[in-house]
């Protein structure tokens, strides 16, 4: 899904919030606020120590460990084996800081319908 | 607990894990290696030129002129030069120098190769296998480059605090000082064990005995008063050496 799907998904999205009566609109935007993330805070936690932070941010924390106890292993094994650990870890995470825009989105819309159900 | 909060536990979590990981590995693997890599890369003009400067300063600020006599100071330089030619050393690095020190026993080695002895050493070690035991750990924290690793330890250490900690206040200057202190110690503790350890193989190889390293750290011991701050001293404990020399006696 492209940034522009993304977008008009939420689109869609918030026409069906407009219409909740007063009552379940207060409801659904107190729980949004504490649900949906910023892509800012996730970029930053992507590149910062390559430990999985943002996997963790997200709420995914099976992929979380994994990439924190890959980065553990490559450190304790640095000059042996741990560097190509390393070179691993940025080459499959690295990516995910350029789409960090699209894959907050992605799961802010999933936040929001899923909000939506549980108000409406 | 709010989902949120566990989030936030969780990277709090292992930030902690991996920076208290990745310091460890700064502390026994990347300084180490990189100040090893730094010093074989010195050229030997540095190191003389050090030695032979660290030797003035402490005749202008410490030592006064030996008060052993021509011929005791004439029998430990031969005694000395036996030992280098037994370790096939190269005699014209390795040289030695007598100093009066208010009556302190010490003996240390100099960036240059060079090492220095007090009157009160001399005098305080009762065989001459014990002066050999402290001059061959001396030789070996000169093998092992100790000295010049030990400032460029210490030197990148701080180079890197500094990095972290910025320099904003006074708290980053003391968080500085007391971990490049407490990283200064560490370290030395664990050259004295290197040197140790060699001092206890080279007097094996020579004497089949290396209990003369355990009756000259005695009489060290006996006559300083540095075990009351261990914990800050730069050379490990008593205990700890006895320990050490025990277990390279059994292997």
């Amino acid at each position: 899904m492209t940034q522009e799907d993304l977008k008009a998904q939420e689109e869609e999205l918030r026409k069906e919030i407009s219409a909740l009566p007063n009552e379940q609109k207060k409801h659904y935007y107190t729980l949004e606020e504490q649900r949906v993330k910023d892509p800012d805070t996730y970029a930053v936690l992507n590149y910062f120590f390559l430990a999985g932070l943002h996997h963790f941010y997200l709420g995914k924390y099976r992929l979380g460990i994994v990439n924190l106890i890959a980065m553990l292993i490559g450190i304790l094994f640095l000059e042996t084996f741990g560097w190509v650990i390393f070179v691993i870890v940025i080459a499959i995470e690295l990516p995910q800081l350029f789409r960090s825009q699209l894959i907050v989105q992605r799961y802010n819309n999933e936040v929001m319908l899923e909000t939506l159900r549980e108000v409406s | 607990m709010e989902e949120n909060h566990k989030r936030w536990l969780a990277i709090g979590l292992s930030i902690t894990i991996g920076i208290s990981i990745a310091l460890y590995k700064v502390y026994s693997v990347i300084l180490p290696g990189a100040s090893e890599y730094i010093a074989e890369r010195i050229p030997n003009e540095v190191y003389q030129k050090i030695g032979e400067s660290s030797l003035r300063s402490f005749d202008q600020s410490e030592f006064t002129t030996s008060q052993l006599t021509v011929e005791k100071q004439s029998e430990i330089s031969a005694q000395y030069k036996q030992l280098i030619e037994n370790l096939k050393l190269d005699p014209t690095k390795f040289k030695i120098h007598f100093r009066y020190w208010d009556g302190k026993m010490n003996a240390f080695a100099l960036m240059d190769g060079s090492i220095v002895v007090t009157d009160a050493l001399i005098t305080n070690l009762t065989h001459h296998r014990q002066i050999d035991a402290v001059l061959l750990h001396e030789i070996g924290h000169i093998e092992h480059n100790h000295i010049m690793e030990n400032i460029i330890r210490v030197s990148l250490f701080y180079i890197s605090m500094s990095f972290i900690f910025g320099d904003v206040s006074v708290v980053s200057d003391l968080l500085i000082e007391g971990s490049t202190l407490g990283i200064n110690t560490s370290y030395s503790r664990q050259f004295e064990g290197e040197a140790d350890s060699y001092a206890i193989e080279q007097l094996n190889v020579l004497y089949d005995d290396s209990s003369a390293m355990k009756d000259a750290l005695s009489i060290l011991y006996k006559n300083s008063e540095e075990e009351q701050f261990h914990w800050l001293a730069t050379h490990p404990t008593f205990e700890a050496r006895m320990e050490n020399i025990h277990e390279q006696s059994v292997q």
